[in-house]
């Protein structure tokens, strides 16, 4: 395959990720991952379409094998370091971009001036490590999170020092990262800085919106969090991560009516729907005591509650 | 203010409970939730008689026992599908007996017996004549249906951890009897076993022999029971050879025609009955007060005697409470959103 059929094949893929088909978009991409096992980009386009389905676990396991075919691959990084950051792993979601940094000519200069400490091999999968327990030594917790806040702080330098290296021109990459880094250690309040500041360069990116929002309601702001994601799904209405955010802000403020409006169409938007879409729809209709309701999501069967869309 | 209750525990307690705060219209939703439910439950194994029997603290059952006679001559007693029947009551005594009953100035029709009721050997009786008794498996099953027939619900459920009613219910009313030991760390809670033998009708009013030990023969609709015994800290459900004989070695010793060769046994039984120093009827709140528990158990050999007394008085303490409490603010857990 030349360069041009790559680069065409990638922009038929974008197309058709804007043009929101999920369900077409998976089947193509996965398709393309089975005939080119080894293509790094097809594998992130792939992660790409699992995240915007809201389906985390499967996202991660795509872009972990898209970074790590690619260790160059930055955008592959970036998409990695969220999905990590949304399951939860957070000290491999910032040695992901650690590399980042350390790879992009533009920065690396910026990095060789910090020293890091990477816990592993940073495409390693350890899922199923708590990082903040080391089982054998309980008495290393309190060392081992010294570690972490070290590291985050280090990260965050790194990455601070490089917004500054062209303050004309902000690289939205970089606030976008900063963001994330913001979000893992709970900063809610200069993340939404960085997503804004980040979103005046790039007002039609989606993904972008929804970190907005997700971050407000994170940080206990889910009013403000509404319009991000009506943002968002106004450029892209079959965003079912949106939606589905949408739906849990306003279970935040307690109106749990329009909070299983939306999830009820986040699921019903796509045939495999993940297993906590079905449980945070269940819980939702327990608070509203429509055991009727709650009986017929148990069977995460959407045809059983088609009728009732229209009741919310 | 519209809310939801949630009513643990499934016997004749539990459902009187959840029956008038249905009557009341002012709860959105009415759910019971019990380990067993009838007949498995302790109340299937009563008698029943309605009389103020084995708990304390008498002024306060004596009241109770008041209302519960009310209610049921009011709406209950009418209906043939209650298995309840109106019969005298008598308390029997060898020797004449001075004192009055604790609970004398609730009941009106209390007087004492007269000469032409006592069998022979017996000196004097207290006497109700508008006494009644329950055949408790029919009763038992016309709570249920009244309670679901005014929209309440039954879920088959064992509650281990009293904080889980909670996630779906702001009050929530412990009517959980013996159960109570375990789920909310009662130790004052013990059983007291009760043995009785059923037997063919044989008798026109409810009789008691109670001075020197538990004896009692009670007709209802379609059976009569034979009483009893009263044991505490027992657990042993099965019924001994040993209980049946002294049970049908009493009542034949009341009058010669309960001797056991005019008896036909249908049928052995074994009860706990929720016993404790006092029934347990008071508010708690919970969760920064933003939960209300109602106990309502350990009424011990009374619970049929006392069971819509203590329902009114749950009803009062519902009402007096619901503006103590604080709303809770998120009834949903928070979610992380993603990124």
């Amino acid at each position: 395959m030349t360069d041009k059929d790559i680069a065409s094949k990638e922009g038929s893929w974008k197309e058709l990720i804007r043009k929101g088909d999920i369900v077409d978009s998976t089947k193509i991409l996965e398709d393309e991952v089975k005939k080119t096992p080894d293509n790094s980009m097809a594998w992130m386009y792939l992660g790409t379409v699992y995240a915007e389905d809201d389906k985390d676990t499967e996202a991660l396991r795509a872009l972990e094998t898209s970074v790590k075919l690619d260790p160059n691959n930055l955008a592959a990084r970036v998409l990695l370091s969220v999905s990590l950051a949304n399951e939860l792993q957070l000290e491999r979601s910032m040695d992901v971009l650690y590399q980042w940094i350390k790879r992009n000519p533009m920065y690396s200069a910026i990095a060789n001036q910090y020293t890091y400490n990477e816990k592993q091999n940073d495409t390693a999968p350890q899922s199923m490590v708590n990082p903040f327990i080391d089982e054998d030594n309980p008495f290393l917790y309190q060392l081992d999170t010294i570690g972490i806040e070290y590291k985050q702080k280090t990260i965050i330098d790194m990455f601070t020092e490089a917004s500054r290296v062209n303050l004309e021109n902000p690289d939205p990459d970089v606030h976008i990262i900063l963001g994330i880094l913001d979000n893992v250690r709970s900063d809610y309040e200069s993340a939404v800085n960085h997503f804004k500041l980040a979103l005046e360069i790039r007002p039609d990116d989606y993904q972008l919106w929804n970190k907005l929002g997700a971050t407000l309601t994170n940080g206990s702001r889910p009013q403000e969090a509404l319009s991000s994601y009506y943002k968002a799904l106004e450029i892209n209405p079959s965003y079912v991560r949106a939606r589905a955010n949408l739906g849990i802000a306003f279970m935040n403020m307690a109106d749990y009516p329009n909070a299983a409006k939306n999830l009820l169409h986040a699921i019903s938007m796509r045939p495999n729907v993940p297993n906590h879409m079905w449980d945070t729809l269940t819980n939702i209709f327990l608070i509203l005591h429509r055991d009727d309701l709650v009986t017929k999501s148990r069977q995460k069967d959407v045809s059983l509650l088609q009728d009732d869309l229209e009741l919310f | 203010m519209v809310k939801d209750v949630l009513i643990i525990g499934c016997g004749c307690i539990g459902l009187s409970t959840g029956i008038l705060l249905l009557k009341t219209k002012q709860y959105n939703s009415v759910k019971i939730w019990a380990k067993d439910l009838p007949p498995n439950v302790t109340s299937n194994k009563a008698a029943a008689l309605w009389y103020p029997f084995l708990s304390n603290p008498p002024d306060k059952v004596g009241k109770w026992s008041a209302e519960t006679m009310e209610y049921f001559q009011k709406h209950i007693l009418n209906d043939p599908k209650s298995g309840t029947l109106l019969k005298k009551v008598n308390e029997l005594f060898r020797k004449p007996k001075k004192e009055d009953p604790d609970w004398k100035p609730f009941i009106k029709s209390f007087r004492r017996a007269r000469k032409d009721e006592l069998p022979e050997g017996y000196a004097d009786g207290y006497a109700i004549d508008d006494g009644f008794v329950m055949d408790t498996d029919m009763y038992m099953n016309w709570l249920v249906d009244t309670f679901k027939a005014l929209g309440g619900q039954i879920e088959q459920r064992e509650v281990v951890d009293i904080r889980e009613p909670f996630i779906y219910s702001d009050i929530v009313i412990n009517c959980t009897g013996l159960g109570a030991k375990e789920l909310v760390k009662d130790g004052h809670m013990y059983p007291t076993r009760g043995q009785i033998v059923v037997v063919k009708n044989t008798s026109d009013r409810s009789i008691m022999d109670e001075e020197d030990y538990i004896c009692y023969v009670i007709p209802r609709i379609s059976n009569t029971v034979l009483g009893g015994t009263a044991q505490d800290h027992d657990y042993n459900m099965n019924p001994t050879k040993q209980d049946t004989d002294e049970i049908l070695k009493r009542v034949a010793a009341i009058s010669p025609k309960f001797s056991r060769r005019k008896l036909e046994i249908l049928g052995v039984k074994v009860g706990l009955r929720p016993s404790r120093y006092e029934i347990r009827l008071e508010p708690e709140l919970l969760q920064d007060n933003s939960k209300l528990l109602i106990h309502n158990y350990g009424h011990g050999g009374s619970g049929f005697t006392v069971s819509w007394g203590c329902a009114q008085e749950v009803l009062n303490l519902i009402q007096q409470n619901i503006p103590n409490l604080k709303q809770s603010k998120s009834k949903a857990p928070i979610l992380q959103s993603k990124l």
